[in-house]
C-alpha cells in the first residue's frame, strides 16, 4: 500500500519525496488552455491558478526528481465530462504528458477520453478518478474493459463497500482510497456545479442562501416540526464545514490539516490489499502537504510494522486530536474507529463549531 | 415526439390518466406555481397529450428502490392502462445491485424490451451481462454537462467566450467512440436535462433517440442525504448508511441564491432528499418545446412532482 500525495510545485518534490512520498500527483494547466476556457471551465478539479503546475517543464523537473526515487508521477486530466471541441486539445496535453514529461499514469474520468486515449496507446497507466463514481463491483469491471490500470474509489463508499469490492475484484486492478484532507456531502461525480470563486462551491454557499422548508402535504406545521427542519438544515450546514475542511483552514501553528481523514481505516485497507492511499489537496501550502504526509506515513509504517488494528486506530486518533475533533460521523470518511470510545472527544469538537 | 408520466410509486398512479391536470394539489407550496406555469406551457404548446409511457421509479437513491412485489404490482397496473414502462435506477453500490437484480429478472421474465434507465456504469455491465432483454437506456445523472444555474446563463451569454460558451452544450455524445460504446451496450435512447444554458443543439445527428425531462432539471446529489437525517441524533446524521424513513416524501427545502450582484441572483433551487433540482422559467420551457420536434427530441419525460 503506497502513500500517494499532491504538490503543485516542482520546488515541493523533494520535500515529498524525502517525507516518504511514495506515489505523486498532480495537474498542469497550460497557457492554451487558459487561453481558450479562463478560469471558468477548468481542465481538471482545481482552478489553473491555485492546484496546478502552469509548464511542461516543471512537470518534466517533478517527474525527473521523482523517477530518481524510482516515485512515478500521474497527472489529472480528470474533469467531469469534456465536448467534442476540447477534446483535440486534451488529447494532445495528453500525448505531450507522456511524450516529453514521462509522466507515469494519467488520472482520468470521462469515458470518452478514456477511449480515445486508449486509441492512442499512449506508454502510460489509466487511473480512474473518484469523478467517475465507480461505486460497486460491475462500475470497477466495465472501466476495466475500456482500458483502466486504477480505480480511485469515491470516498463516499463505507469501508464494507470498499471491502467488498477489494475482495470481489482487488486481484485483477489496482484500487486508490482517499486518507486525509476535503470531503464533500454530494457524490462529486454527480455534483455538476462550479467552484469558481465567483460564486464559490454551491454546498459551502448554501449557509447563505435564503432557504425555507415546506411539507410536501401541504398540512400546517405540527408542534415543533418546523423548528426540528431547521436545526436539521444548520446541522446540514455545520456538516459541510467540517467536510469542506472550515473552508480549508488548517491551525496556523501546525499547518497539521483541520480536515476529515479516513486514517483508523488504514490497517483495513492494508488488509484489504488496497494499493494507494491518496493525501488530498494540491492547492494546500507546502506546510500543509508536508504535515499531512507525515501523519499519514505515521500511522502506515505503524501499520506495517505490525501494530494492531486498534492499536494503530488509537495512535491515528490521539494524533488527529492534538489538531481536530476525531469524531465519528463529525471527521470521518469512513468510521473506522468508531468502536473505539472517544466521547470525550465530542466534547472538545465543540470548539470548532 | 413520445410522451412520457413519471410514476414515483403506486401512490402516483392517478397521474397517468390525465397528468396535466393532477395539480395543484399543494396551493400552499412555492412549487405548485411551477407545476401550473409547466402544465399551461405543455397545454399551450402540445395541446391535450397523453402519455405512451411511464417511467417508473426514482434516479437518485438507492434506499427508494421498491420490493419486488410492489413493484410487479404496479408494473401490471401501468401495461394494464397500455403504457409501456421505462424503470429508473440510480447511482448504486453493490448492496443496490442486489436490490436491483430480482427486479431486473421479473422484468425480464414479463417482456422482451422494457426499458431500465441505468445511472450507474455498473447498473449497464449487469444489464449487459445478465439481462440482454432488457433496454438500457443511459440516465441523465451521466449526462456531465454543467448545470450549476449561478453561472450557466452567464457563460452562455452572447458575450461569454466562444470557449466557454461551446462547453455549456451537451457535447459529449457528438464523440463516435461514445457513441460506439454505447451501441456496443445496446443503448438506443440516452436522456438529458432542459439546460438553463439553452442549449439548440441539432439532435437528429445523433445516432440515439434523445429525451428529455420537463420541467425539473437536477444539479446534485449524493449519498449524505440532509432530510433522511431528520429522526437521527446529531452524531449519527449525514452518513452514506443512515438508517431513512423516507422523508424525502414529506418535506421539501427551497434555497434562493441572495446576496450576489450576479444577474442570476435570486435564483432558487430545491432540495429534495438528497438531491438538489432547478426549473427552468416558462419562457425557456416554452421556447424547448416549441423547438422540440424540429431539434429532434424523441421523447419528453414530464414531471408532476420533484422526481424523488
Amino acid at each position: 500500500m503506497k502513500i500517494l500525495a499532491p504538490l503543485n510545485s516542482p520546488e515541493e518534490t523533494e520535500m515529498l519525496l524525502a517525507n516518504g512520498a511514495e506515489e505523486l500527483y498532480c495537474g498542469l494547466v497550460p497557457e492554451e488552455w487558459v487561453a481558450r476556457y479562463s478560469g471558468a471551465i477548468w481542465l481538471n478539479r482545481r482552478s489553473p491558478a491555485g492546484g496546478n503546475l502552469r509548464t511542461f517543464s516543471d512537470l518534466a523537473r517533478v517527474v525527473q526528481q521523482a523517477h530518481g526515487r524510482s516515485v512515478p508521477v500521474f497527472v489529472t486530466l480528470n474533469a467531469q465530462t469534456y465536448t467534442a471541441s476540447q477534446l483535440p486539445l486534451v488529447l494532445d496535453l495528453a500525448r505531450r504528458y507522456v511524450e516529453e514529461a514521462s509522466v507515469d499514469g494519467l488520472i482520468v474520468s470521462d469515458p470518452a477520453l478514456i477511449l480515445e486515449l486508449a486509441k492512442q496507446d499512449l506508454p502510460c497507466a489509466l487511473h480512474l478518478s473518484s469523478i467517475a463514481a465507480s461505486l460497486n463491483v460491475a462500475a470497477v469491471r466495465f472501466f476495466q474493459s475500456l482500458g483502466v490500470r486504477r480505480v480511485i474509489l469515491p470516498r463516499s463508499l463505507t469501508l464494507a463497500e470498499i471491502g467488498r469490492i477489494a475482495c470481489e475484484i482487488g486481484s485483477q486492478i489496482e484500487l486508490e482510497v482517499f486518507i486525509l484532507n476535503d470531503g464533500c456531502i454530494f457524490e462529486e461525480g454527480f455534483c455538476l456545479t462550479t467552484h469558481h470563486r465567483s460564486v464559490g462551491a454551491f454546498c459551502v454557499g448554501l449557509a447563505r442562501m435564503d432557504s425555507q422548508s415546506f411539507k410536501l402535504s401541504g398540512a400546517p406545521w405540527a408542534s415543533g416540526e418546523e423548528e426540528e427542519i431547521n436545526t436539521l438544515l444548520q446541522d446540514f450546514h455545520r456538516r459541510i464545514d467540517a467536510l469542506t475542511n472550515y473552508a480549508c483552514s488548517a491551525r496556523p501553528q501546525t499547518a497539521l490539516p483541520l480536515a476529515p481523514c479516513g486514517l483508523c481505516a488504514i490497517p483495513a485497507f492494508h488488509r484489504m490489499g488496497i494499493s494507494a492511499v491518496k493525501i488530498v489537496g494540491r492547492e494546500a501550502s507546502s506546510l500543509r502537504k508536508l504535515a499531512s504526509l507525515r501523519l499519514v506515513r505515521a500511522v502506515v509504517e505503524k501499520t506495517r510494522n505490525g501494530a494492531l488494528e486498534e492499536a494503530v486506530q488509537g495512535y491515528a486518533q490521539t494524533l488527529r486530536e492534538s489538531v481536530a475533533p476525531c469524531v465519528p460521523g463529525e471527521m470521518c470518511y469512513y468510521n473506522a474507529g468508531a468502536t473505539t470510545n472517544r466521547s470525550h472527544l465530542r466534547e472538545s469538537a465543540g470548539r470548532w463549531r | 415526439m413520445e410522451w412520457a408520466i413519471h410514476v414515483a410509486d403506486g401512490s402516483s398512479l392517478a397521474h397517468c390518466d390525465d397528468f396535466l391536470s393532477c395539480q395543484p394539489r399543494r396551493s400552499e407550496l412555492p412549487l405548485s406555481d411551477l407545476q401550473v406555469a409547466a402544465a399551461d406551457v405543455v397545454q399551450r404548446v402540445a395541446g391535450p397529450v397523453r402519455p405512451q409511457r411511464a417511467y417508473l421509479g426514482n434516479e437518485f437513491c438507492q434506499y427508494l428502490i421498491p420490493a419486488r412485489e410492489s413493484f410487479s404490482k404496479v408494473c401490471r397496473e401501468l401495461w394494464e392502462r397500455g403504457l409501456a414502462i421505462t424503470f429508473l435506477t440510480p447511482p448504486v453500490t453493490d448492496a443496490g445491485l442486489d436490490k436491483l437484480r430480482p427486479l431486473f429478472a421479473w422484468l425480464a421474465s414479463q417482456s422482451n424490451g422494457t426499458e431500465v434507465v441505468f445511472n450507474d456504469w455498473g447498473t449497464l455491465q449487469v444489464l449487459h451481462e445478465e439481462f440482454d432483454v432488457l433496454q438500457p437506456v443511459r440516465g441523465r445523472l451521466l449526462n456531465k454537462t454543467m448545470r450549476d444555474p449561478r453561472v450557466t446563463p452567464l457563460y452562455n451569454a452572447p458575450d461569454a467566450p466562444e470557449g466557454i460558451r461551446a462547453s455549456m452544450q451537451p457535447g459529449e455524445l457528438e464523440m463516435p467512440s461514445l457513441q460506439r460504446l454505447l451501441r456496443h451496450y445496446g443503448v438506443e435512447t440516452v436522456e438529458l436535462d432542459i439546460l438553463l444554458q439553452d442549449s439548440t443543439s441539432d439532435l437528429r445527428r445523433l445516432p440515439f433517440q434523445v429525451a428529455f425531462y420537463f420541467p425539473y432539471g437536477f444539479v446534485t446529489t449524493g449519498r449524505q442525504c440532509m432530510t433522511g437525517a431528520l429522526h437521527l441524533e446529531e452524531s449519527e446524521r449525514f452518513r452514506p448508511m443512515q438508517r431513512c424513513q423516507r422523508e424525502c416524501r414529506l418535506y421539501l427545502t427551497e434555497h434562493r441564491f441572495v446576496g450576489t450582484t450576479l444577474p442570476t441572483d435570486g435564483t432558487v433551487f430545491y432540495q429534495r432528499g438528497n438531491t438538489f433540482f432547478y426549473c427552468p422559467n416558462t419562457e425557456v420551457l416554452e421556447r424547448f418545446l416549441l423547438g422540440a420536434e424540429a431539434r429532434g427530441v424523441g421523447r419528453v419525460i414530464y414531471q408532476p412532482d420533484l422526481p424523488m
